[in-house]
């Protein structure tokens, strides 16, 4: 096995998940009456949906979990045709347990168009006595309504302080080594709660030797780059299409997301020097960008009305 | 001069309708001139650009009349159609006028908006259908109604009187399409329009034409107004596939035309699937920054287009956001206060074809695939992966032995490696 610490250390049972406390209550009820419904797991990356399906086939399928757990995704997998082909020969086969079902795991379900979502929908139908379906998203509002009311939502917040620093510190102690209370403050703000950033920085920092929140603090510089801010600049300066296909690299190529995006820009320019007037237009147009897209909006177009209007607040500079 | 107007046509034979409808209007106005009229007017009616008002100016010009015209937009009440009554009616050579009438031809356009209620609350015009029916009985020259609601008009009061003092026709190209009138339409029709073309040197293909003809049939004024659309020289024919011509029409409609009617039924015309408006906008999208250069109106319109676009989403909980989000996507020229003059060529959406064309271009497709090769390890999906990217790469320059590990165990080829750079 590689010896990538975030799958070195995810959790093999529901009580080692780490987040909140009444979903792992629910699915272990679950357990105990060897069924579950099909679940939506909502929320950001890195708090726990992925681990927690894991967990949650471990424990109902024991050893033979992997034969009884599909994991797909629906931004991989372009096309609900692969999807549906992909569901259907898994589901055919008899589940190999005594519960008489199996689970799919669709990872990035909101990736799906209301279209694709319909028809997987019939096929969630169809299968419903060999199959569950546990659908992974970051926003339940991009889900059909038809399949959301089939569904238990459980919802995913990003990881408290307290619990993620507890969990870095086992690492580091199953890892023979060393870190202070103020790097592990460190890694915390910097992950924002996103227990996957948080390892990876852990791991990352380990194998410099210099464990310091100075060190943390530069390799955060490396996670978020000059990437953002040069978008930021370009836009402003008036290069509306260069800062386009700047985006579209981002967007398409690196397959960031919208949100990935606006995030990152936002921390770009806290500390800059711009005058404030400009700041506050620019993180109020980050925030708007990031509110319409949330409520249902289209990456690239959300992003390019962004783009306008930095350009536009630029305009007004010079 | 709009291209409907600059060639309306001039003879009977440049009409470009039927020719029974032709001939009985040439035996009705034979019969003015032989002075054995017995139907005082003549009702054209039919939808609009179909050539009504154009078949009055032919008529006034074959019998060499001239025309006095009451357009649409002069108010119908008592009191004009009393001034039109007396100028149809008008006596002026008490001796000769036997000989002489008729001397003018009378064009009632839009007769379908004359108003009959008394009361002014209901519109304010009083009294004017039947004082059109006065009109009528009492002509000495030839009367010409046209209206888009036959129909409608016939429930009016007096207008049953008025119909029975009239010949009805209504004008159409074609009754169907499968009727060989059909056929002809479209013919004459592209052979006017090429002629037009050519005379106005604007570069279409036969293909643009007949799509441009089909989008509008029968309004043939429509047709001509899209024409103009053309004009600049593109090279459409090269670079746009069948499929795409009609989106790309209707994306240069929405910044150039002015008209928001003609762009909304241009929308609706293209009937495309469910994804349609999603796709219209992301055109919008990658061709607002070539239409607009002013800062301002970038922002507006993108603004406009992002709103649009939050409505096309939301269509999973409510169905009909769908045409709204066309509607308002489709006007979002009018948020700008300049309108691009000049000629643009617009591109096919660069995020569209970049998602799909990832696997032709080797840079892009290293990239995915690794991303794809450490998602598989991550139990994550390829385009979350990104996010964490940066790791790999320190892991790279920070931990030889992990990387290589890493390298083998995920058969990363050195190309892959290089997009870790």
């Amino acid at each position: 096995m590689l010896d990538i610490w975030t799958e070195k250390y995810r959790p093999s049972k529901l009580s080692a998940v780490i987040g909140e406390s009444e979903n792992i209550n629910r699915l272990e009820s679950f357990v105990k009456d060897k069924n579950i419904p099909h679940l939506i797991f909502a929320g950001p990356p890195g708090t726990g949906k992925t681990s927690t399906a894991i967990a949650l086939a471990r424990e109902l399928f024991g050893d033979s979990w992997r034969d009884n757990f599909l994991e797909l995704n629906a931004s991989n997998e372009r096309g609900i045709d692969i999807i549906r082909e992909n569901i259907k020969n898994f589901a055919k086969i008899k589940p190999s347990n005594d519960l008489g079902f199996k689970i799919i795991f669709l990872d990035e379900a909101d990736h799906l168009t209301p279209d694709a979502q319909a028809a997987l929908r019939r096929t969630m139908e169809m299968y419903y006595n060999t199959t569950r379906f546990i659908f992974s998203c970051n926003y339940s509002s991009k889900i059909i309504p038809p399949i959301q009311s089939r569904c238990v939502v459980l919802r995913f917040s990003p990881i408290n302080k307290n619990e993620m620093v507890s969990r870095l510190k086992a690492i580091s102690k199953k890892e023979n080594f060393e870190i202070d209370d103020e790097s592990l403050d460190a890694i915390y703000e910097i992950s924002e709660g996103d227990m996957r950033k948080a390892i990876n920085i852990l791991q990352a920092i380990k194998t410099t030797g210099k464990i310091s929140p100075a060190t943390i603090y530069q390799i955060a510089g490396e996670i978020n780059k000059n990437e953002y801010k040069k978008l930021i600049l370009m836009a402003l300066e008036g290069n509306f299409d260069e800062a386009r296909s700047m985006l579209d690299k981002m967007l398409v190529d690196y397959g960031l997301s919208g949100i990935d995006i606006i995030k990152g820009m936002h921390s770009s320019i806290r500390n800059e020097q711009i005058a404030y007037r400009q700041k506050l237009q620019i993180i109020m147009a980050l925030a708007e960008t990031e509110f319409r897209i949330v409520e249902g909006g289209t990456d690239n177009i959300q992003m390019d009305a962004l783009l306008a209007k930095l350009s536009y607040i630029g305009s007004e500079i010079n | 001069m709009p291209l409907p107007d600059k060639y309306r046509p001039e003879k009977f034979d440049d009409i470009i309708l039927p020719d029974d409808i032709k001939n009985q209007i040439k035996s009705w106005m034979d019969s003015w001139m032989r002075h054995e009229e017995t139907k005082k007017a003549l009702i054209l009616y039919g939808t609009q650009g179909v050539g009504k008002t154009t078949l009055a100016g032919v008529i006034s010009r074959c019998y060499n009349l001239p025309l006095i015209e009451m357009n649409g937009s002069d108010q119908r009440n008592r009191e004009n159609m009393k001034k039109v009554a007396l100028m149809a009616a008008e006596y002026r050579d008490l001796f000769n006028y036997e000989q002489n009438y008729p001397d003018r031809i009378i064009l009632i356009d839009e007769a379908d908006n004359i108003f009959e209620s008394r009361d002014p609350a209901k519109g304010g015009d009083s009294g004017g259908i039947s004082e059109l029916l006065e009109i009528i009985k009492n002509t000495l020259n030839p009367v010409i109604l046209t209206m888009n609601d036959f129909y409608e008009f016939k429930r009016k009061s007096s207008a049953r009187e008025i119909i029975s003092l009239s010949i009805s026709m209504e004008i159409t190209p074609y009754k169907k399409r499968s009727e060989r009138n059909y056929h002809i339409y479209i013919q004459k029709l592209l052979e006017r329009l090429k002629y037009i073309a050519s005379n106005e040197n604007i570069k279409i293909n036969d293909s643009q034409l007949m799509e441009i003809i089909k989008k509008d049939e029968p309004d043939m004024r429509a047709t001509l107004n899209d024409l103009e659309l053309y004009r600049g020289g593109n090279n459409a024919e090269d670079a746009y596939r069948d499929e795409q011509e009609s989106i790309y029409y209707v994306v240069s409609k929405t910044f150039k035309s002015g008209n928001y009617n003609d762009i909304i039924n241009s929308l609706y015309a293209i009937n495309g699937d469910t994804d349609f408006p999603g796709f219209y906008m992301q055109w919008l999208a990658e061709n607002a920054g070539m239409e607009y250069k002013n800062p301002e109106d970038l922002k507006n319109i993108f603004d406009i287009l992002s709103q649009a676009d939050i409505y096309y989403n939301m269509r999973i909980r409510d169905y009909s956001l769908s045409s709204y989000s066309m509607e308002i996507a489709g006007g979002i020229s009018f948020e700008a206060n300049e309108r691009n003059e000049h000629y643009v060529k617009y591109n096919f959406p660069a995020f569209i074809k970049n998602m799909s064309s990832r696997k032709g271009n080797t840079e892009r497709y290293n990239i995915q695939t690794v991303l794809e090769k450490l998602a598989l390890v991550n139990h994550m999906p390829s385009n979350e992966m990104a996010k964490y990217l940066w790791f790999y790469k320190f892991i790279k320059k920070h931990d030889r032995k992990l990387f290589s590990d890493i390298i083998k165990i995920l058969e990363i080829t050195d190309k892959e490696k290089n997009a870790l750079e």
